[in-house]
């Protein structure tokens, strides 16, 4: 039984001898934290030459992208898993891990947003910068501007710094990794009663698929998830007894936070909260009247967290769910399919077009991290049914089995994404399974803690391994890469010359990437399929400039057609300009008059030029203007 | 209740904050301006942790209700249309004083400490920086900003090197606009400019010199006749640009 050995002996049978010789212990805390931190410095670097040298088309990268994340993951694990430090020295090299993770994406690009919805979340923030007014129309992702959190509090570190959004990003979110890992650390701590088994949590949290780049990009998820945890923390307590009053207040503050901020993260919490008080409250009936006074139920917390979020859905957001929908369907459809007809719609570490592909060794960890995770929860749910621990801690760690439930999912194209986007949040389980099961094994012999270092060190590499498409992990060298796969430094100047020389808010038809480009950094109205039902395809498909052309650019108001002509590289299979479009096209090349119909037709007007990008605007009878 | 110890610690968050408050007010964009607004949120964080400073762990809540605070505050600053630097400033500089002193005498959020080794020490109240520890946290800071500082010059080089020369013609009015614009990471390039309409050179400008991320735009042109006008920007002899406009 984990939580009730609470001895000091019990726990650190070496702390005694350790508090005898006060001194040499003291120095020894100290250069593990000094080596762990140092160590964490040089592997930034590492990650750092390892991206330049992607950038400039140098070998090596690989190399010293893994070698930089071993740099940071050995030393802070040893000192989490094989050492015998204190509460602060692990939660310090835990938060210097997760820093240390999160500088990894700062420089995969740190002079611009590089990721696709960080763009849209740079709109919003602009935006509200612009006008001083919430729920500004974006479209790159509506649904985004009704959750402002994230643009709100961009804007206020801005106001107050003079700094640029994206220097205010940065901050926000990194700030966020540090309450998120410490959070999470904390939680563990406080519900299993051991710093160790908190240091196991922030590790296999830190494998999880979403960790290294997903949730460090700049973000609406990567601000509400850290609150949320925080939010759990306020309330969790040892032995399920109840928190104090600021406690309390904290938590409410921190939710309310969420809710403004990301609408599945406030789901996620409004439904453990609940399930949290459904629980605990059968848990008082059940058990008998001295128990009852002490048990939790966070029944104000959960209206409070439940009630606000789905005002917020109702009375601000009604857009997420059309939003959200018919991805969950798609998901729900596929993994239906699959179970009743086996019918698989994605391979296993596919790439489409000619883009590389992982290398075996990666599948390989990727695949034996799933079965130690697979092989781990069962026996460290069995276990946690013998152990005295809190309601919200068996809560936690048996929402672990959803990530076993949507594990297919993988199989399948339009599921992937919904069974690789919940892991960010059911990792937390996972990682509560993984402190319960090892905290033993760590308190043991040295082989078996070293065991549980590698067990953990491969669970890590299998979720880089997943972490991010193999062929985009590090930095993009731009003179080699297709304009039409990446924002590219021509999009960017574009975007801010049509900003300063035309003004924001005109209709444009472009490919997506432009689009990003365009969308924030230009604060230009693009056309979207999924936001408002544009057939952009249907404009730049045709040979020639058809009547259907001519109708829809008059239908969606287009004022802009940007060309983007390296979309003629892009291999057949994909979409090129939305996802609306038919099969027939995207399945077939796309010839060069598709895109050069425009210089001849007296309804446009080329009035820019830079590389493989020409704008035209639309005259004549055909615009929308 | 309060020690005379742990007044300092207070003293110090509250006039932090109050010159941050005034440097932001008084101050335009620039370092003076980064430094007090990094300031005042950092007073935050720290008004926060006092309320249970022993515990280094008190610092993860503290940054996480900084971010809550500023998410909350800032949305109802912009709900009312007043998120703006005096407002934002004032909001969180007032509750900085308020959490400070209120925070002396309130009870700390956050979860009494687990039955773990250190619950001697902490009764013992904050310890001095273990040296080491210290030298280790400094050392990886640089190593960040170096890392941060090597990575956006080598990406900064990357993408201007990867850029193209640019050239726009648009009419404004019966005018036409005509522009270029040299790539940062390029060199200093002499271009010719010439504009010819139906065959007929209406323009030309020679030996305009760029320098890198220099942007040139032309008089204004008055164009007569029907036919589309083209644009070509050479640099010797060479075309780098090309444009038609109707």
């Amino acid at each position: 039984m984990l939580v009730p050995t609470t001895t000091t002996e019990t726990v650190y049978p070496h702390l005694v001898p350790d508090a005898i010789h006060e001194r040499p212990a003291t120095r020894a805390t100290g250069l593990a934290v000094g080596c762990a931190f140092i160590a964490d410095g040089a592997g930034v670097v590492l990650l750092a030459v390892a991206d330049a040298r992607s950038r400039s088309g140098a070998s090596g990268g690989y190399l010293l992208f893994w070698a930089g994340l071993a740099l940071v993951f050995a030393p802070s694990a040893g000192v989490l898993l094989l050492s015998r430090r204190s509460r602060e020295v692990r939660l310090a090299v835990a938060l210097g891990f997760g820093l240390a993770l999160y500088l990894a994406k700062v420089v995969y690009e740190p002079t611009v947003f590089t990721f696709h919805d960080e763009f849209a979340h740079d709109r919003n923030a602009a935006n509200l910068l612009a006008s001083g007014r919430l729920f500004g129309y974006n479209p790159l992702i509506r649904a985004t501007g009704y959750y402002p959190g994230l643009a709100v509090a961009t804007d206020a570190i801005a106001h107050l710094t003079g700094l640029s959004v994206y220097t205010c990003g940065l901050i926000l979110i990194g700030c966020a990794r540090l309450t998120l890992v410490g959070a999470l650390f904390l939680l563990v701590d406080e519900l299993l009663g051991s710093p160790r088994a908190a240091g196991v949590a922030v590790l296999v949290y830190a494998a999880g698929p979403n960790f290294l780049y997903w949730d460090a990009q700049y973000g609406y998820e990567s601000l509400a998830l850290p609150l949320a945890v925080l939010t759990v923390y306020f309330l969790a307590r040892r032995n399920g007894r109840p928190p104090s009053t600021p406690a309390v207040l904290s938590s409410l503050a921190t939710a309310l936070a969420v809710v403004a901020t990301h609408h599945i993260t406030a789901w996620v919490l409004a439904a453990l909260l609940l399930a949290w008080a459904a629980a605990a409250w059968f848990r008082r009936r059940s058990d008998g009247a001295s128990a009852a006074a002490a048990q939790f139920v966070p029944t104000l917390p959960a209206a409070v967290t439940t009630g606000t979020a789905v005002a917020w859905v109702v009375a601000v957001a009604p857009i997420t769910v059309a939003y959200l929908s018919p991805v969950l369907t798609r998901a729900a459809v596929q993994g239906f399919q699959l179970i009743t007809t086996f019918h698989t719609s994605r391979t296993l570490f596919a790439n489409t077009g000619q883009a590389a592909t992982a290398p075996e060794w990666e599948r390989a960890a990727a695949i034996a991290a799933t079965l130690v995770i697979l092989v781990t929860l069962p026996v460290a749910l069995y276990r946690s049914r013998r152990t005295g621990l809190p309601v919200i801690a068996k809560l936690l760690a048996w929402s672990s089995l959803a990530w076993v439930a949507l594990l297919p999912l993988r199989f399948t194209a339009n599921g992937q994404e919904t069974g690789n986007r919940a892991s960010e949040f059911l990792y937390v389980g996972i990682a509560i399974c993984f402190a319960l099961l090892l905290e033993p094994f760590l308190a043991s012999s040295r082989w078996r803690r070293t065991l549980a270092l590698c067990l953990v060190a491969l669970v890590f590499a299998g979720g880089i391994s997943v972490s991010w498409n193999y062929s985009q992990r590090l930095a993009p060298d731009y003179r080699l890469t297709n304009g039409s796969a990446v924002v590219t430094p021509d999009d960017q100047a574009l975007a801010h010359w049509m900003l300063a020389t035309l003004g924001p808010g005109h209709r444009v038809a472009t490919d997506p990437q432009t689009g990003l480009a365009l969308g924030s950094l230009g604060r230009q109205d693009v056309l979207s399929s999924a936001e408002e039902g544009a057939r952009t395809w249907l404009i730049f498909y045709p040979p020639t400039v058809t009547s259907d052309v001519l109708a829809e650019i008059h239908r969606s108001a287009v004022q802009y057609v940007v060309v983007q002509r390296d979309v003629l590289d892009l291999p057949t299979g994909v979409t090129r300009f939305d996802d609306s479009e038919p099969e027939q096209y995207y399945n077939s090349p796309l010839s060069a008059a598709s895109l050069s119909k425009f210089d001849g037709s007296p309804e446009f007007r080329e009035i820019y030029a830079a590389g493989s990008l020409r704008v035209y605007q639309v005259v004549g009878a055909a615009g929308g203007q | 209740m309060t020690s005379r110890r742990g007044l300092g610690p207070q003293a110090a968050c509250s006039a932090v904050a109050i010159a941050s408050f005034g440097l932001i007010c008084a101050s335009s964009a620039g370092p003076v301006r980064q430094i007090a607004g990094l300031s005042l949120i950092g007073a935050f964080a720290c008004a926060v942790w006092l309320v249970h400073r022993e515990r280094f762990a008190a610092i993860v809540p503290a940054i996480g209700l900084t971010l809550a605070f500023l998410i909350l505050a800032a949305l109802a600053l912009a709900a009312v249309h007043a998120l703006s630097t005096v407002p934002v400033a004032l909001v969180l500089g007032v509750v900085t004083l308020a959490a400070t002193w209120a925070g002396a005498s309130s009870r700390a959020p956050y979860p009494t400490p687990s039955p773990t080794p250190e619950l001697a020490e902490r009764r013992a109240g904050p310890r001095p920086p273990n040296p080491l520890a210290v030298t280790g946290v400094l050392v990886f800071a640089t190593a960040a900003v170096l890392a941060v500082h090597y990575s956006a010059a080598s990406a900064t080089a990357d993408a201007d090197g990867a850029s193209s020369v640019a050239i726009w013609a648009f009419p404004s009015g019966d005018q036409l606009q005509v522009g270029v614009q040299q790539p940062a990471g390029h060199g200093t390039a002499s271009l010719r400019i010439t504009v010819t309409q139906a065959g007929v050179t209406v323009a030309t400008w020679d030996n305009i010199r760029l320098a890198p991320g220099q942007t040139w735009e032309a008089p204004a042109l008055t164009i007569s006749g029907n036919g589309p006008a083209q644009v070509l920007a050479l640099h010797g002899g060479t075309v780098v640009a090309s444009l038609s406009s109707q």
